[in-house]
Formats: structure tokens, sequence, C-alpha cells
């Protein structure tokens, strides 16, 4: 079985190159993620050739398909089909040991279109409607498979550049508070992407990070040190 | 735009044969209007309305791709 192991910026970067070089279509290898790429990390994976029949019978021993993964990708297929959105969903299963020894399971969908404003659409405004889209597609499939599934969906690279975006960000409103001595307080955002702010900051002992406001309104202030 | 709906709520609810979807197209909004069993509705709607507004949401990027808007009432 022919495998290569490539990385780059982020795991769908790193996909495509695999596959620009096997020569394969998406269908014809399968993926592992060895490295997600998280934290600025760059992103590591294998992309093998499938066996076409006929080859001599492979020693290797399969990768357990994911029944998450394999219903969650036809879900979210079926939903772009009804929105009228032309797009690739490449899916990407990472395993890891959990506390009880169980195995955690993150299915990552990563949707590609050449369609820029429909993608554009899928995201909507600062990841509003890719959040509906990745809340929804996990209770769709949780009534398929009896349990909450971890899955991750992803347009464009949505989630990558947002997060680069917000650590800029984080990064110049410190500074000003530095300047200043002044809190200065963030637009509301996502828990996800609050952590991304408080995680950026975590090192600067200039300042401090706290949230505060409930629910849909909870916001970042920045402090300076006391 | 209506058959995403329909298969959003198909795929929420065990009572199938109560999921009715009525359309009303007006000149610039398309009204659907999302019924369910109604000791299911709570599934369409979701805690704080989480669900019915990632229905509205889907629903919404669905219209944008007609030039339509939409609107989506649950009872």
């Amino acid at each position: 079985m022919k495998s290569i192991e490539i990385s780059a910026r982020t795991v769908a970067e790193a996909v495509e190159l695999a596959l620009a070089q096997l020569g394969k279509d998406r269908d014809e290898v399968a993926i592992a993620v060895l490295e997600p790429g998280e934290g600025g990390d760059e992103a590591l994976v294998r992309v093998s050739v499938v066996d076409e029949e006929g080859d001599e019978p492979s020693v290797v021993v399969p990768e357990p398909s994911s029944e998450v993964q394999v219903i969650a990708r036809q879900m979210l297929d079926d939903l772009l089909e009804r929105m009228h959105i032309h797009a690739y969903v490449t899916p990407v299963l990472v395993r890891v040991p959990g506390q009880k020894g169980e195995i955690e399971e993150t299915v990552t969908l990563h949707v590609e279109g050449a369609d820029e404003e429909a993608m554009g659409l899928l995201i909507g405004r600062r990841g509003e409607t890719l959040r509906s889209l990745q809340f929804l597609l996990n209770l769709l499939v949780s009534r398929r498979v009896q349990k909450w599934p971890q899955v991750v969906v992803d347009v464009g690279n949505y989630r990558q550049r947002r997060q680069e975006s917000l650590e800029g960000l984080a990064l110049r409103m410190a500074e000003r508070v530095r300047q200043s001595g002044r809190p200065i307080m963030l637009e509301p955002m996502a828990a996800y992407e609050r952590r991304i702010v408080h995680l950026a900051l975590r090192g600067d002992q200039s300042i401090y990070t706290e949230s505060s406001g409930e629910g849909e309104n909870r916001k970042i202030v920045i402090y300076p040190a006391r | 735009m209506k058959a995403l709906l329909e298969y959003i709520a198909l795929n929420l609810v065990d009572n199938h044969a109560a999921v009715q979807v009525k359309e009303r197209t007006g000149r610039f909004t398309v009204t659907y209007e999302l019924s369910v069993a109604p000791n299911e509705t709570g599934k369409v709607i979701g805690r704080n309305g989480r669900v019915a507004k990632s229905i509205r949401d889907l629903m919404g990027v669905a219209a944008a791709r007609q030039n339509k808007r939409v609107h989506v009432d649950i009872e």
C-alpha cells in the first residue's frame, strides 16, 4: 500500500498536497491525522492509497471505520444539497485515548467549494451560521448514534483563519492596554473564541484577562496588571 | 428550501406522520409553517430556542441562494 506523510500549515492543505502528489482522489485514499496542527504547529497527515482490487491482499490492518464519520458526512452532504450548495466534504478522523481509557473520536468535516459567495453564506457573520450548522449536524447525528458526537465543521479553513485573526486582535489590544493603563472590553464572542484570546495572552505578565456578561453577551475584558 | 426544512424536521422527531410543512410565498419573503407532534415541539425548538435558531440560519442560507428571504414559524 502506497503511503506518504506530508506536513503543511493546516490539515486541509496537507491533504490537498498529498492528493496532488499521489494523483489520487479523496475517495481513493485513507487519511490519518498524525498532528492536528493546532497552536501554530504544522499539521502532519499520512495519506495511504487504498488498494485497488486485483492487487495482492493487503497485510495492513485497516483502521476501524467510524460510524460517526460516515453518518456525519452523509448528513452534511444531504444538507448542502438541499441548500443548493456544491461543495466537497473531506472528513478527517482523530482518535485520542480519553481519561477512562476509552477512545475519543473527533470528526472534522472540511467543506470546500469554488463558489466563494456560497462559502461565505455558510460561514455567516462572525461564523454564526457555521456554528448553527455544526450544532444542528451534531444533533442530527446524535439521534442516529445515541451519543453526542464530536463533529467539527470547517468551511474553507475559516476556523484557522479566525483563530489567527483573534490572536492578532488580542495582541494589539493588550498593547493598547499596556500603553494607556486602562482596561479594554472586546466584543462578545463564543466560548471557544474567548478561549483563544485568553490563551493568546496567558503568558503576558503586564495584563490579565477576564470574561464578563452572560450568555450571548459574554465578552473579554483586558486589564492592566494590578 | 422546503426539502431542507423537511429533511431537518424528519431527522429531529420520531413521529414522522405528524410533520407538516406549509409554504406561503409573498413578494419578497417565503414563509414556512412547521408543525410536529405536540409532544415533540421541544425537539425542533431546543433549549433557549437554539435548535430553532439553527434551523432558521440554515433556511436563511437556502433562501439567500435564491435571492429570497425566509421566515420559519414553528408551532
